[in-house]
């Protein structure tokens, strides 16, 4: 089954850090950047049919629409009962209110606090 | 009995007398009863009043005849009582003024005795008890004073109200100064007066209605200037002559809170920049620990590393910067 992978953040390096690390544990997998999570929502938009496995790096802190602000919207469309979407909030931020926050996003995978290592990043796309 | 001879010890006692047979009598009497007495004899007004302005030690007791050649009767009495030396005086009289005897008794004068019915038992046990019976009184009087001073030299804004009404009946000299009020302005007042309109409902509870443990200290005080204090206030309930008064003060919190206040503000400030600068620090610091995640991988190519480094030395700097604004602003803060 192929998957693809969206790394919705709003900073760059961070991006090309993450897109090389995923690069260098499974070349195959197809990697979408995204500046914010509004870009996100309207790319996630054009996979909605597909039924390969999608995986989101969500950040919180983003202008335009925060990682909040997504999940609320993945929540109103429906997004989240979609088997094949697999969401995780990655956050620079170390904050337990955010950790608790995310709780209530039943549908989340799981959350990551910046910077992703290799485990990290082999459990999120199910490599052992 | 026993006790107040001990207490008595010397006495010295001044007879206002110009019949010289009764000075007589009354000496003898005095000096069969009394171990220790000093007598000392005046025969006219004009002479005890010299003697009483100048003695160095004042009589224990004076023993004053009603007929005087200068001056006789009430006249007489009031005329001594005006001078208030403070020392008990015994009417000596006959029949005929029984009846001014009695009632000088209201203005001041200690006891009356009638001269036809003196003996030295009831000279000695008359003196005795004027005597003891002044030394309550001075004592009573002594108190009084200092519970006057207590109220009224006391640094904090004191005043007496009336229970009921919440009346001024009495404002110390600290509430005259803080309140910039005259005694005779404050005389004029309701104590609710000193409230803004809301705080009368809240006050009246707290002074008068017996929650006052529920309610609250805090209120705010309306000086004669229109500036406004905020006040800790306190209570409690005396009684005066069997009338239900209040004892109430207050305490100028307004410095206090302002402290309060500018500190509450501070600490907001601290926990805004210690919150924001963790999130703000974290992200490049994040971001060096992903890099070298990066380069610890087995995998990594030569142009990645060269391409890790340059972003280590960017986000090296962005720390930096960061580093440096925490400190700018927290120096802000005084």
């Amino acid at each position: 089954m192929n998957k693809e992978i969206f790394i919705i953040d709003d900073d760059q390096i961070y991006r090309m850090i993450a897109k090389m690390m995923v690069g260098h544990i499974d070349s195959s997998l197809f990697i979408n950047e995204c500046e914010n999570g509004k870009i996100g929502l309207d790319k996630l938009e054009s996979v909605r049919n597909f039924d390969h496995k999608i995986i989101v790096l969500l950040d919180i802190n983003m202008p335009v629409l925060d990682g909040w602000g997504f999940l609320e919207q993945i929540e109103k469309s429906n997004f989240y009962n979609l088997e094949q979407f697999n969401i995780y909030l990655v956050s620079s931020s170390t904050d337990e209110g955010d950790k608790l926050k995310s709780k209530s996003y039943k549908f989340l995978k799981g959350f990551f606090c910046k910077p992703l290592t290799e485990e990290d990043i082999k459990t999120i796309i199910g490599i052992d | 009995m026993q006790q107040i001879q001990d207490f008595l010890g010397k006495i010295s006692v001044l007879i206002i007398e110009d019949n010289q047979g009764d000075f007589v009598l009354i000496e003898d009497y005095l000096l069969e009863k009394f171990k220790h007495i000093n007598i000392i004899h005046c025969p006219d007004y004009e002479a005890a009043v010299n003697y009483m302005y100048h003695a160095e030690e004042k009589p224990s007791v004076i023993l004053l005849d009603l007929h005087l050649p200068e001056l006789q009767g009430l006249e007489l009495i009031n005329s001594i009582l005006a001078y208030s030396f403070q020392v008990p005086i015994i009417i000596l009289t006959g029949y005929s003024d029984l009846a001014l005897a009695k009632s000088s008794l209201q203005i001041g004068v200690y006891d009356y005795l009638i001269k036809d019915e003196i003996n030295p038992s009831i000279l000695y046990k008359t003196i005795v008890f004027a005597i003891s019976r002044s030394g309550f009184i001075n004592q009573i009087e002594d108190e009084k004073r200092n519970y006057e001073n207590l109220f009224n030299f006391n640094p904090q804004p004191t005043w007496l109200l009336e229970a009921g009404s919440l009346r001024i009946l009495n404002a110390n000299m600290a509430a005259q100064n803080k309140y910039g009020y005259s005694l005779d302005s404050f005389l004029g007042m309701s104590f609710t007066q000193l409230h803004p309109k809301e705080e009368e409902e809240p006050l009246m509870h707290k002074l008068i209605s017996k929650k006052d443990k529920i309610s609250t200290n805090h209120f705010t005080h309306l000086l004669s200037n229109g500036n406004e204090i905020k006040v800790d206030i306190y209570f409690r309930k005396i009684k005066i002559n069997s009338k239900k008064e209040l004892i109430v003060q207050s305490n100028d919190i307004s410095e206090t809170l302002k402290h309060i206040n500018t500190i509450e503000i501070q600490n907001a400030k601290l926990r805004e920049i210690a919150w924001t600068q963790s999130h703000v620090v974290r992200a490049p610091l994040a971001r060096i620990l992903g890099i070298i995640n990066l380069v610890e991988m087995k995998s990594v190519n030569p142009d990645e590393l060269l391409f890790c480094l340059e972003q280590l030395r960017v986000s090296g700097e962005e720390l930096d910067v960061i580093i440096k604004k925490i400190v700018e602003e927290t120096s802000l803060i005084k």
